[in-house]
């Protein structure tokens, strides 16, 4: 069910990214998932990150990781400059689901979304959100706030 | 082949943002930095303010960046000076300017000139140890000091008059400043903008870290808060978001009783500089100035018009934070409405293609952290979508190798990543003497021979 809906955000917010998205929906990378398959199941948590070229990203993590960290350590875009001090909103996402099952906001984080180009309603600052089991299939996006390779039609080719 | 040779004009955070896109999406390309002080990161190091350290973490991904293979910064080198454009787009594939937008902006009225009245840019560049700023004589032994502008450069200015100065014993703030600072005998800050609360620039956290200062009452007219205001703040309006906030706090916040009052923090509303005052020719005794009235439907960007009548302020220091602008880099880039004529970050009318621009000297100096990370992104794919044809068109292209006679035949003393590292270290260490997190060097020279 949760692939259903992953699929229809997709599909309804970026269908010519369909194709992109079906390829890559399975893949993860391994390595880097090997810590959280081998913890507990009841401490695993799936996470979906969609990407600025509106790729999605199927993650294994654990109870206790900062979404922020763990796009990081998946090389995923998420700049958070300031290192999750509620100092910047270089990590603004979009919750797409589970919006209400986040911990309450509180004023640091609004004074932070206060500025983050791009804000909608269900806008947080991935550095505050810490995996739950209960946030299990939670799927977050990276604002694309700029136009980018996919959308120029051209990937650099390294020389 | 040739790998791409890319030049990036100034180190604050859009051309760190820049330098960092352009390396992680194509890890051969050469990428050197040019920065006209000896010391890197811009507005991070010089104008954000000593009580905001966490903001400066940024820094942290600079400094990886940095250390990347392709990566050379130079520091000490004036594009412009020691340096031509025209020489810099001659040597390599692309040229990428984050020049920031650094001229100040003066009031523009009578007897602006006289002692104790200051920009924003001096002031800050005083406390934060800019080596431009190091001669500026403030003198904070009167008791009331004016800071035109509503913005948060205006805040961090308020702040630092209001906050008992111990606070920023730990930070990196210049230690002259600390000390007259200690001796300051301003008790009571006026914050003046010329428009109504809903046009304020600031944001409610700054606001905020004055207010919540114990011993600090902030006064605000309230007869600003209209019928209009009161309705626009209970709208639900994203793209107003933040203003809403800071008024609903401002109607929260003002006025509150306050048991011991060690400093006053007064917001003014509806006034524009006129005049300053004076009475012996030589120190600023005041300034005058005109009532607005806001006029027209729109309650967020209503008309100013002057009621003709004058008020006159008493102030012994007089800081003016009314914005920066941008610096005209070069007569032949074309600027519109303060912002670089571009197309995704391309300098057009592309006489010579190769050319970019990112961050507050392209678009102007607007937005936060997170607005230069999406300018220099956007920048930084477009050099990296032309790259390939900038290389065939220009296949001789050295880089700092052509660089280099002109650098050698004008004697610069040029700074590397590792020179800058021995300043870094330095700073830290002589801060840590005292207790500080850094002690910055105060001028170019001292930053030179430390890094020998």
């Amino acid at each position: 069910a949760e692939m259903t809906s992953v699929f229809n955000l997709i599909y309804t917010q970026n269908a010519p990214l369909l194709y992109k998205a079906e390829q890559i929906l399975h893949s993860t990378n391994e390595s880097l998932n090997d810590e959280a398959d081998a913890c507990p199941e009841a401490e695993r948590v799936k996470i979906t990150y969609i990407d600025r070229d509106g790729e999605t990203h199927d993650i294994n993590a654990k109870v206790g990781d900062n979404v922020m960290y763990l796009a990081q350590k998946h090389d995923l875009d998420v700049e958070g400059a300031c290192e999750a001090s509620l100092a910047c909103c270089t990590c603004h996402v979009y919750v797409e689901n589970h919006f209400d099952k986040l911990s309450e906001i509180d004023e640091e984080e609004e004074d932070m979304l206060d500025l983050a180009p791009f804000l909608q309603e269900n806008s947080r600052l991935s550095c505050q959100i810490i995996l739950s089991k209960e946030l299990d299939g939670i799927v977050v996006r990276i604002p694309s706030a700029t136009r980018n390779f996919y959308v120029d039609g051209h990937k650099p080719k390294p020389h | 082949s040739t790998d791409p040779q890319i030049c990036i004009v100034g180190s604050g955070p859009a051309g760190f943002g820049v330098a960092q896109s352009i390396l992680k999406h194509h890890p051969t390309a050469k990428v050197d930095m040019f920065e006209q002080s000896p010391v890197p990161y811009g507005l991070i190091r010089r104008g954000v303010s000593p009580d905001h350290q966490d903001v400066k973490n940024c820094i942290h991904g600079y400094e990886r960046t940095a250390v990347l293979p392709g990566f050379s910064f130079y520091g000490n080198i004036e594009v412009g000076s020691a340096l031509s454009l025209v020489e810099l787009q001659a040597a390599y594939h692309a040229v990428v300017l984050c020049t920031g937008a650094q001229e100040e902006r003066k009031l523009g009225i009578p007897r602006e000139n006289l002692r104790n009245i200051f920009t924003s840019l001096q002031f800050v560049g005083w406390y934060n140890g800019d080596t431009n700023h190091q001669d500026v004589n403030v003198d904070v032994g009167g008791r009331t000091a004016v800071i035109v502008g509503h913005g948060n450069v205006a805040l961090d200015c308020a702040r630092m008059l209001l906050k008992p100065t111990h606070m920023f014993k730990n930070t990196d703030i210049s230690s002259e400043a600390y000390n007259k600072l200690m001796k300051s005998e301003i008790k009571k800050v006026y914050l003046i903008g010329r428009r109504g609360p809903l046009q304020m620039a600031c944001t409610r956290k700054e606001l905020a870290e004055i207010t919540d200062l114990e011993g600090v009452v902030t006064q605000v007219d309230t007869n600003v808060f209209t019928p209009a205001v009161n309705q626009a703040i209970n709208n639900k309006d994203l793209k107003r978001r933040k203003q809403h906030r800071l008024v609903k706090y401002l109607m929260k916040v003002a006025n509150v009783e306050n048991k011991y009052i060690s400093k006053e923090f007064e917001i003014k509303y509806l006034r524009s500089p006129h005049s300053i005052t004076t009475n012996d020719d030589v120190t600023i005794a005041g300034i005058n100035f005109n009532i607005n009235k806001l006029e027209g439907d729109n309650v967020y960007e209503p008309l100013v018009t002057s009621s003709g009548e004058l008020e006159h302020i008493s102030c012994d220091l007089l800081i003016s934070c009314i914005g920066y602008t941008n610096k005209l880099f070069d007569p032949n880039i074309p600027y519109k409405g303060g912002k670089m004529v571009h197309d995704n970050g391309r300098i057009k009318p592309a006489q010579s293609p190769g050319l970019y621009a990112s961050g507050w000297c392209r678009d102007g100096p607007l937005g936060v952290l997170a607005d230069t990370s999406n300018s220099s992104t956007q920048t930084s794919t477009s050099v990296l979508n032309d790259i390939d044809d900038l290389i065939t068109n220009k296949p001789s292209c050295r880089g700092y190798k052509d660089i280099l006679p002109t650098l050698e035949e004008k004697n610069i003393d040029v700074i590397t990543w590792h020179r800058w590292q021995t300043i870094d270290e330095h700073e830290v260490n002589e801060g840590r003497k005292v207790g500080k997190v850094r002690e910055k060097l105060l001028s170019e020279e001292s930053m030179i021979e430390v890094s020998k």
